[in-house]
């Protein structure tokens, strides 16, 4: 079997990341962005020309950016970087949660836990502004942030067997996740 | 810059390293006002405060992820 190029492989990524995106939360399409000066590097994200952008949810008002840096590494993609940004509405200032990662600190003092969470909120007994904090999660599959937007954030899902396509897709995150 | 799809319809765009230098300076003007190149090295530094949602997106964007430490000081 001919070996794949980083290419087709990063393409094989988004194509199946859109079909999940397509049958459970919209019908917006990820892009995949490659600089010729990166070789196996590829950014995937909803572009309006190559900008990010965050796309609509289905029966919600609600939005979602999702951008991930990813490296192709053998015959599969490593994700160095990404967000999931969950608003309100399109104002960037109607942000609600941030997933966040990187998988190399920025620099030898940074002092956060490289995945986390924001969330856009204060204390109801007081004044302390939670956005800049930075909650430690795991290494997380867009997967589940989608699960999440469709049980607690009032997103409709697509298709009635919306949790076997996201299930099925997760399975295939673990699975990578433990190989070598 | 050339755009092209797969055959499952996903957008596929390339980019020469030149271009893609550009965009990304032209995305860190838009989003924070300031080059791509201050974005790095501040960020790089800690001076930028992540609550802002930009600030993050950006690092992903530039490919902190796998060589902030290849930025020159």
């Amino acid at each position: 079997m001919p070996k794949r190029s980083p290419r087709s492989i990063a393409q094989g990524f988004a194509d199946h990341l859109n079909g999940v995106l397509n049958s459970t939360v919209t019908d917006a399409r990820l892009s995949l962005l490659e600089s010729a000066g990166e070789a196996r590097r590829f950014t995937l994200g909803c572009l309006d020309g190559a900008s990010p952008v965050a796309f609509k949810l289905h029966g919600s008002t609600a939005r979602l950016l999702v951008l991930q840096d990813l490296r192709v590494v053998g015959e599969h993609c490593e994700t160095l970087g990404y967000q999931y940004r969950f608003s309100r509405g399109a104002a960037k200032a109607s942000w609600l949660l941030r997933w966040e990662y990187l998988r190399q600190p920025p620099d030898s003092a940074y002092p956060y836990p490289l995945a986390h969470v924001h969330v856009n909120g204060t204390l109801a007994s007081g004044s302390t502004a939670l956005a800049g904090l930075h909650v430690p999660t795991s290494r997380l599959p867009l997967e589940l942030v989608l699960w999440h937007l469709i049980v607690e954030w009032g997103v409709m899902a697509r298709r009635e067997d919306w949790r076997h396509v996201l299930a099925e897709s997760i399975d295939g995150f673990q699975r990578k996740r433990r190989s070598p | 810059m050339t755009t092209t799809e797969t055959e499952a319809g996903t957008r596929v765009i390339e980019m020469s390293a030149q271009e893609h230098r550009d965009f990304l300076d032209r995305e860190a003007r838009q989003r924070l006002g300031i080059s791509v190149e201050e974005f790095e090295h501040r960020y790089a530094a800690g001076e930028l405060d992540d609550a802002d949602p930009d600030v993050p997106l950006m690092a992903v964007l530039a490919g902190l992820g796998q060589h902030a430490e290849a930025v020159p000081a």
